[in-house]
């Protein structure tokens, strides 16, 4: 089984970039296998694509907007997942639901989709995150941690 | 009757481009384009070292990662006076060659065709009729009727989820939308079948650019790949090998299917080629560097102006004719917004005057977008694929010229359609064609060099800040999927004093200019019909045929969601 990571956002856009800083670290911890990416998506696109039709399992790890208190960390998974990507929580061009939809039509959806996510507190023009997201960054890739060990010992 | 109506966002995957048209008698009377949001990442450069300039710019935007990359590391390039080596230079055009293949592709099928393609129409289609009209158009070996009610069944049950996802914005049904079912059904079955080749053709930046999306190996002063035939980690045959595989995938595909589908649809809609026109200037800064000068010299696609649809004319750029107006766009000038900057005394400082949302109308007298209002010499200018080809064309281009007249000749028209609605559609397939069976020279060129023993990919002479001067500028070009896009720099004390970018969607989507002549977009709508103002799918038609991408132009941010009841907080 197929295991990508996917970190999505922006460096330059200070909170938006969370989600890349959590894959640079787990990309130091674990290195890439035949059947497990850890991947730097940037701000998504149709190019990402290839690497979610190869993927039976997706990790998302991306700044969202739930209406939280800035820097909670949270998981989607399950059923909800569509409904809160179709509605776009996570600022980006292509929406990722566009991409699992075009995954969808290609016949190559991943079986199980997963979005693990930190509430943003600010999206500018600076290259830091802001003092809650950068907080709560251990706890976030603590969390993807438990979900990568999981899935590597199953 | 006058009525105004709001198109916002127009982009079909998620945008922030906005247009305001006027309506009488069915007609769009005026128009006023915008950007509701904000874009000023050249600030983030200033104090930075300039041959890191191209990993920051790289981010601008997630659509098109390779060209702010480009455009960065030629403007540095220029401002030092670096020529790179002829290997470096064969790679960067496979690079830029592809990515416009591959983003023209994606802007046809994905995120224009379904502007004329009903999709619902579709799923009525006689899919043994649809082979038939397949059949009759190429060779393309998907073309039996198992093949189309496998991809009608599939739709079908797509749509059947409620999970619309690229199909949920579709005028269905639309009096505008004339294709028999049998076409619509053929467009969809070609729309699925893009989504598979495009994203195995991109994988040449893979290969030259070590990861995709977001390329590593682009250097000022060439690129950072290796080239040794004897080694696994280098640029060597095997890799080159997939490289032309690639390129073949990408090559069949363009002549049997993306080339005979604009013939085959075009005729239902030569209307458009009366529709869309703008002000008939069209700016090209020249790309592909086919001689061993180098950039640039010796480009495949010409630099050039054309001003008011004169083919006859096509002037020389000179960079200095380029300024930027901010009188309507949410900014200011250090010595008042009346007078246009050139890019390297450009400056970026927002200062927002519209009104506060949720609300109807924006302020179109005074400002009303965060694009600010490039011109050259004093003029609004169209970019991209059909400013590109028209003047290639009009200077008599070999490709370019034969292609062009053939399709002119399949529709039984004259080069004046071509400003048009329908022209740049037709543009930008003829380049795909054109660039696709150009690609192979340029490996050819590379592959002989590198035969020579010549290994060479980094000219390092100024690569060490002391051989610098105290001061310099520099611009750098590229001629990018969506257009002419610059990069200018100010290097002083090795370090950026003043950058700025100039993107195709800011030429092509700026607002008026302090003289009040309208951009290329709003002047494109002007006359357009609108059939149902309701549902305004005419406007959608024009703003696409553009490839509008305001990803870079903006910055990113959406509406907060309440959707705190599906997350687990942690």
């Amino acid at each position: 089984m197929n295991f990508l990571g996917l970190g999505l956002g922006n460096l330059l856009m200070n909170d938006d970039a969370a989600g890349l800083r959590v894959i640079y670290a787990l990309q130091d911890i674990y290195p890439t296998r035949p059947d497990f990416q850890l991947v730097d998506g940037g701000t998504l696109g149709l190019d990402l694509l290839t690497y979610i039709e190869w993927a039976d399992k997706l990790l998302l790890l991306d700044a969202i907007d739930i209406g939280a208190a800035p820097g909670s960390v949270a998981l989607i998974d399950g059923d909800d997942i569509d409904s809160v990507l179709e509605a776009k929580v996570s600022p980006h061009q292509v929406g990722m639901s566009d991409l699992l939809a075009a995954a969808e039509l290609i016949d190559d959806r991943p079986r199980d989709v997963t979005l693990l996510g930190v509430q943003y507190a600010s999206v500018n023009m600076e290259m830091t995150l802001s003092p809650e997201v950068e907080a709560a960054l251990p706890k976030m890739i603590d969390a993807a941690r438990q979900l990568i060990d999981a899935h590597l010992q199953g | 009757m006058a009525k105004k109506i709001v198109v916002d966002p127009i982009t079909r995957i998620e945008g922030h481009l906005r247009i305001e048209a006027q309506i009488e008698n069915g007609k769009i009377v005026d128009a006023w384009s915008s950007s509701t949001m904000y874009r000023g990442v050249e600030r983030i450069l200033q104090n930075r070292d300039p041959r890191d300039a191209w990993y920051f710019t790289q981010r601008f935007c997630g659509v098109c990662t390779t060209v702010h990359s480009l455009a960065s590391i030629r403007a540095v390039e220029n401002a030092l006076n670096i020529k790179i080596p002829y290997n470096a230079e064969m790679i960067r055009n496979i690079i830029m060659g592809i990515q416009n293949v591959q983003d023209h592709m994606i802007h046809f099928y994905h995120l224009h065709a379904l502007d004329w393609v009903d999709v619902v129409s579709a799923l009525e289609a006689d899919p043994a009729k649809t082979a038939a009209l397949q059949q009759s158009i190429s060779d393309w070996k998907f073309s039996s009727a198992d093949y189309f009610a496998g991809v009608q069944k599939k739709i079908s049950a797509f749509v059947a989820t409620g999970k619309l996802g690229p199909f949920t914005n579709g005028y269905w049904g639309h009096p505008a939308m004339k294709l028999p079912a049998e076409a619509n059904l053929m467009a969809v079955a070609h729309y699925l079948e893009a989504l598979q080749v495009q994203k195995e053709i991109i994988k040449i930046h893979a290969i030259l650019g070590s990861k995709n999306p977001h390329p590593q190996t682009f250097l000022v002063g060439g690129m950072a790949i290796p080239i040794d035939p004897n080694s696994q980690n280098a640029l060597n045959a095997d890799k080159i090998a997939q490289i032309i595989q690639y390129v073949n995938l990408a090559k069949e595909f363009v002549e049997q299917v993306y080339i005979p589908d604009i013939l085959a649809v075009a005729p239902f809609y030569l209307d458009w080629a009366a529709i869309g026109t703008g002000h008939k200037n069209y700016l090209s800064y020249g790309e592909f560097p086919d001689d061993n000068r180098g950039y640039p010299n010796g480009f495949w696609l010409p630099a050039g102006v054309i001003e008011n649809g004169d083919l006859s004319n096509v002037k020389p750029v000179d960079q200095q004719k380029i300024t930027e107006y901010v009188t309507h766009s949410w900014y200011e000038y250090d010595g008042g917004d009346g007078v246009g900057k050139h890019p390297w005394e450009g400056q970026t400082n927002d200062k927002y005057t519209g009104p506060n949302p949720p609300y109807e109308f924006l302020d179109t007298d005074n400002k009303y977008s965060w694009v600010k209002s490039p011109r050259y010499d004093d003029k609004p200018m169209e970019v991209g694929p059909l400013s590109r080809m028209l003047i290639a064309y009009a200077t008599g281009h070999k490709e370019v010229k034969t292609t062009i007249d053939y399709v002119l000749g399949q529709l039984n028209a004259g080069p004046e359609v071509l400003f048009s609605t329908l022209g740049r559609t037709a543009a930008r397939a003829v380049e795909t064609l054109i660039t696709i069976n150009k690609m192979s020279s340029w490996i050819d060129n590379l592959v002989a060099n590198i035969k020579t023993g010549d290994y060479s990919i980094h000219n390092n002479e100024k690569w060490d800040p002391e051989t610098w001067p105290a001061s310099a500028k520099g611009y750098g070009w590229h001629e990018a999927p969506r257009g002419a896009l610059g990069h200018w720099i100010v290097i002083d004390n090795k370090n950026i004093k003043n950058y700025q970018a100039v993107v195709p969607t800011t030429w092509n989507a700026g607002p008026r200019d302090p003289q009040g002549v309208r951009g290329q977009y709003e002047e494109s709508l002007i006359g357009t019909p609108i059939a149902d103002p309701e549902r305004p799918l005419e406007i959608l038609r024009t703003m696409h045929s553009f490839d509008p991408c305001l990803a870079c132009a903006v910055h990113l941010y959406d509406a907060k969601g309440n959707l705190k009841s599906k997350a687990k907080i942690l």
